[in-house]
């Protein structure tokens, strides 16, 4: 393993948790009006907040991963496993919860 | 007005030629002995079509979509087109871009593993699948939105 995996893996690891920090967001704004609100007034939109949350979130998350893995840790493919799954699900979970929550 | 359209146009474009490379990425990876070279350019062009997507959708999105579109939707016979698909899009949107750029440095990281058929090119064929299938969802998706708007 050399420095580009541990590159791979911590970029993984940062796409995962801002994925699911979206998804979390998302549904706490939708249920929670004065988070949006705050989106909103900080942000100017709240998509635009949780766009630049998103990627402060993957930036730090990257950064510390590059720190914690070795170049001997051999997780590359299991971290981007993770990734694909963390990413339907969220997907799958973001569009049923507007489906329900856009009905009523 | 002209930003605008051209904003809305290039976020349209820029987006379908991310499907479409994301496509190019998939069949890439599925050879036996992929080309590297292409699936650099490839994954170069699926990155950089998102975040040009991302970055005009948003503009057209926050500057005119929620002050003159979002109410003709809402007001219209398909209300529903904002309010659950346009919703699910501009949120799940923001995947792609992450997934597209683990995809990237995928590639040219390890262009010894992809070449030697090992588990990691499976796993990036498998996002760049993601990418694709998805980005496409979403273009469908935005023009279910434009013929609600046109109602």
């Amino acid at each position: 393993m050399n420095n580009r995996y541990k590159l791979l893996k911590s970029i993984s690891l940062g796409s995962i948790v801002a994925i699911i920090a979206v998804t979390v967001i998302t549904i706490v704004g939708e249920l929670y009006a004065p988070f949006k609100d705050w989106l909103k007034g900080v942000f100017m939109h709240h998509w635009l907040g949780k766009s630049a949350l998103a990627v402060i979130i993957f930036i730090f998350v990257s950064f510390v991963g590059n720190i914690l893995f070795s170049r001997e840790d051999n997780r590359a493919k299991w971290l981007l496993e993770a990734l694909l799954y963390v990413a339907l699900l969220a997907t799958l979970f973001l569009m049923i919860f507007f489906f329900y929550h856009g009905r009523s | 007005m002209t930003i605008l359209y051209t904003s809305l146009i290039v976020h349209i474009i820029a987006g379908l030629v991310g499907v479409i490379s994301a496509f190019a990425l998939l069949i890439g990876l599925l050879h036996r002995v992929p080309k590297i070279r292409s699936l650099k350019i490839w994954s170069v062009i699926t990155f950089f079509s998102f975040i040009l997507s991302w970055a005009t959708g948003a503009y057209y999105y926050v500057l005119y979509y929620g002050k003159a579109v979002k109410p003709v939707i809402l007001a219209g016979g398909a209300p529903w087109a904002h309010k659950i698909v346009m919703e699910a899009k501009e949120h799940v949107f923001l995947f792609i871009p992450f997934v597209a750029f683990v995809i990237m440095v995928g590639i040219f990281a390890a262009p010894d593993a992809i070449l030697g058929d090992r588990p990691i090119k499976k796993s990036l064929a498998w996002l760049s699948a993601f990418v694709f299938v998805l980005g496409a969802l979403i273009a469908l998706a935005g023009v279910a939105i434009s013929g609600a708007a046109r109602q």
